[in-house]
């Protein structure tokens, strides 16, 4: 029998707490970083720093991706030689006596270059395209997963779609709202079509316990729904808090 | 008996064990790395370049006999230090490898300097030869023959080209500690004595040690009068090193090298060169590591000699920032598309400017793309020099077999300073940026080539049309039903059988402010037992180490009852603990974290 006795009073933190990648780029690497479950880190405090832990081959990196209260959802790798290395989220204090006492960890586990999530099932697709003055468009099929097509000239399209603040937290909230109105117009109940339901199951998840209203005869609870979606997905990942800190950062540099 | 010298340490640092990871990897099988490393040691000690270098294995097995005086002195040690020695050894057998090359320089070097070259491959770990304009010379890859051997030994006997020396030494890692009172060192050698003025070994020079030496290990070659080399021999070779896959690395690895003439293999009597290199390749295409080039070794082989011996197309680039994007829809490249789109081979000689010491010097390098056959793997090699870089490849590689040869001397000098000590891939660390800067090199040269094989793709591929579905994972998506596992068997799937009811475990575990107690669980049954208690601190290691600077037991609060108690270092001894039995210990630091494990056993029951 063994067993680990926290006398430092660390929290266990589940790795799926929050979704680490790594991404490379033609001449760098970076990590992301997205919360998935934000209770997770209720109990810290607020100005905590997040950090990474990479290790592989005696190499050690740890990257700072800011406070809880303004977490960063990218930065670069020092060491662009990790390939597959071990990695372990931690939460630090910085307040007092106790400044760099470590109030959370998960467990390591190993990530790779460019690794696809197995256990995860994308239901966005993304495609670079050549949308002319456009910068993204949603395409609504009828029978596949929409696709957010990202005008091609954009550099590394595909990281600033899915790190950037500006568009993540202004684009999602469109994407979700003319997706859903879509499907409402569309069909006046659960379709059974695939791409459908699996859409229909992550609001689920996002919003617990609202079903789609799909039999609903007023229009404005359905708006009412996909409004409370978008609120819901916006708090859950804290979308103006990001804009906001980058738009600081921003004026830092000026 | 020929003596091995195992040293004092004195004052100096030591580090145990062998720097393995970069060379003991998940991701290349060992017999890769092994044929890698002598290959190209061989290969940067060629002596006539107009002459191919020969490097030959061969495996003996046999009783120990003769080769027992060279090596008992080793091996007394290790058993000594309680380091592994094989079973075989004590039936008096003995397997081991030789690797001898031929038209080779051998180890050079003054034999009495210990930063001359011969004392840089025995003593000076992690040191070669490495002035920019050569390369290896027999570097950190001796680790790879040492990792080789289950004993961790190596010898080696040396011709020398420039003065026709003869020198035998041998290396076997020991650990360090204190052994006959003396803090010894982590490596023993085959040396008659330690030459402290200079710090280095006064070997064993005499004729019948050199000529009994190459009897013992069936060293064959520097017989004539001209011939140079250096001859190695590792003891109980791990059974993953075999001929046949030591022919394929060779193969998948140094292809181009066997082809042009530069480079001649034998393995136990078969002799790969560049009239039988087609044969062995179908003969042992089973054993190659790379799937792409194991399903069409032919092809592999088709491409590179397009390389060596086809027409090339020169393309010239000149903002290396922008790679080939000023390329794209020129009416040279729509032409050569249209090339691969018929299904033709395309050489290409990519001309570029490389910044060296202060010059701009126009570098080439050639490479040859074609579209991948429907249904086979795309292949995907860059060479340096003949050996590849099986690293350097497009992160996605659809549709496009590539094949690069790097064999311009200032471009190849300058790759073999970015790839670090392993020679996988092209690195940009800080020891390498530093290493660069000394030679006023820019790294936008190593970031083009890193880059190459998708940027080709990119310039000759029409753009990837599947969306991809991970971009937007991390907001949009959900669990998948078998969460990421294969789907189980319709067999699987018949209901388990019900698990066992849990084993009651004899003790609980509690955590104290700052300690921890362990009491009788009051639902076990099987009292009385024995049980012993390890406690330190965590490392993140699941087996923690304690050092008895860490907490010494007697300055703890411990509290027992219920059984009979044995301290000793970390660990608490209980014996016949009963059922109100509890082991109480506080006074740990708080700002670290415990792991403690129990162990628990009962007594043999008497009839």
């Amino acid at each position: 029998m063994r067993r680990r006795i926290r006398l430092t009073g660390r929290k266990q933190l589940s790795r799926t707490s929050a979704a680490i990648k790594i991404m490379e780029l033609p001449d760098k690497k970076l990590l992301t970083l997205c919360v998935n479950h934000p209770d997770d880190f209720k109990g810290f405090p607020k100005n905590s720093r997040i950090k990474i832990k990479l290790n592989e081959n005696k190499l050690v990196e740890i990257l700072d991706f800011g406070t809880l209260d303004s977490p960063q959802t990218a930065v670069e790798m020092k060491n662009q030689y990790f390939s597959s290395p071990s990695c372990e989220l931690r939460i630090v204090n910085t307040d007092g006596d106790k400044a760099g006492l470590l109030l959370g960890s998960t467990d390591s586990w190993t990530l790779n270059v460019d690794d696809k999530d197995k256990s995860k099932k994308g239901i966005l697709r993304f495609l670079p395209a050549d949308l002319g003055s456009r910068t993204w468009k949603l395409q609504i099929l009828d029978d596949d997963y929409p696709i957010v097509q990202i005008n091609k000239d954009i550099p590394n399209p595909s990281l600033w779609a899915a790190t950037d603040p500006v568009f993540i937290s202004t684009a999602f909230p469109a994407i979700l709202l003319q997706l859903f109105t879509d499907i409402f117009e569309s069909y006046s109940a659960d379709p059974e079509i695939e791409w459908i339901t699996d859409w229909l199951a992550w609001a689920e998840v996002i919003m617990p316990g609202e079903k789609a209203p799909f039999s609903a005869e007023d229009d404005k609870d359905k708006e009412a729904w996909i409004e409370k979606l978008i609120d819901s997905f916006a708090h859950r990942h804290r979308l103006s808090q990001r804009l906001i800190k980058h738009l600081d950062s921003g004026k830092e540099a000026l | 008996m020929w003596k091995w010298i195992w040293p004092c340490v004195h004052s100096n640092p030591t580090t145990e064990g062998l720097d393995t990871e970069m060379f003991d990897r998940t991701d290349y099988p060992y017999t890769d790395t092994f044929v890698r490393e002598a290959i190209q040691n061989s290969l940067d000690a060629r002596l006539d370049k107009q002459k191919p270098v020969t490097i030959s294995f061969r495996f003996h097995q046999e009783p120990l006999g003769e080769r027992k005086p060279f090596l008992e002195g080793a091996i007394a040690q290790r058993k000594k230090a309680r380091l592994r020695v094989p079973a075989e050894w004590d039936e008096g057998k003995i397997s081991w490898i030789t690797i001898e090359d031929y038209n080779a320089k051998g180890l050079s070097g003054d034999l009495e300097k210990r930063s001359s070259d011969f004392w840089n491959y025995w003593l000076n770990f992690g040191v070669s030869n490495k002035d920019g304009s050569e390369r290896g010379g027999r570097g950190i890859g001796r680790v790879t023959f040492l990792i080789a051997s289950q004993v961790q030994t190596v010898i080696g006997l040396t011709r020398r080209s420039k003065d026709a020396k003869t020198a035998a030494c041998g290396m076997c890692v020991l650990k360090s500690g204190e052994f006959d009172g003396e803090y010894k060192s982590t490596h023993t050698y085959l040396a008659s004595e330690e030459d402290n003025s200079r710090y280095i070994y006064k070997l064993h020079e005499s004729e019948i040690f050199h000529r009994e030496l190459k009897e013992a290990f069936e060293f064959t070659g520097y017989e004539d009068s001209g011939t140079s080399g250096l001859a190695l021999a590792i003891p109980y070779p791990y059974s993953e090193l075999n001929p046949r896959g030591i022919l394929a690395s060779a193969i998948e690895h140094f292809a181009p090298a066997i082809m042009n003439g530069t480079l001649q293999v034998c393995v136990d009597g078969i002799s790969l060169n560049a009239s039988s290199l087609e044969e062995i390749a179908n003969d042992v295409a089973l054993n190659i590591h790379s799937m792409a080039i194991r399903e069409n070794v032919e092809r592999y082989l088709q491409l590179i000699k397009e390389g060596l011996t086809g027409e090339l197309v020169e393309i010239s680039v000149s903002d290396l920032r922008n790679g080939l994007q000023s390329l794209k829809d020129t009416a040279q490249i729509k032409e050569l598309q249209k090339k691969i789109d018929s299904d033709e081979l395309v050489g290409l000689c990519v001309a570029f400017p490389l910044e060296w010491k202060r010059e701009v010097h126009t570098v080439r390098l050639k490479t040859i793309l074609a579209r991948t056959p429907s249904g086979f793997a795309c292949i995907d090699r860059l060479f340096r020099e003949g050996m590849s870089l099986p690293d350097v490849t497009a992160k996605i590689a659809p549709g496009l077999d590539m094949i690069t040869l790097v064999d311009d001397e200032l471009l190849a000098t300058y790759l073999n300073c970015c790839e670090g000590k392993a020679h996988l891939d092209l690195l940009e660390s800080q020891m390498i940026r530093e290493k660069l800067d000394g030679y006023h090199a820019n790294i936008s040269v190593r970031r083009f080539i890193k880059r190459l094989p998708s940027d080709l793709r990119d310039l000759f591929i029409p753009d990837i049309i599947e969306p991809d579905a991970n971009i937007f994972d991390a907001f949009f998506s959900i669990p998948k039903a078998n969460n990421g596992n294969k789907p189980k068997k319709e067999k699987d799937r018949q209901d388990p059988p019900p698990p066992p009811p849990p084993k009651v475990p004899a003790f609980i575990v509690e955590p104290l402010p700052d300690g921890f107690r362990y009491k009788a669980n009051p639902d076990y049954e099987g009292w009385p037992v024995n049980a012993l208690v390890r406690a330190a601190y965590a490392d993140g290691s699941r087996k923690p180490d304690w050092s008895e600077f860490d907490f010494r037991i007697s300055e703890l609060g411990t509290k027992h009852e219920g059984c009979s108690m044995v301290i000793n270092d970390n660990e608490f001894r209980m014996s016949d603990c009963t059922r109100d039995c509890s082991l109480e210990v506080t006074g740990f630091d708080t700002k670290r974290e415990l792991d403690t494990r129990l162990k628990v056993w009962k007594n043999a029951q008497a009839d």
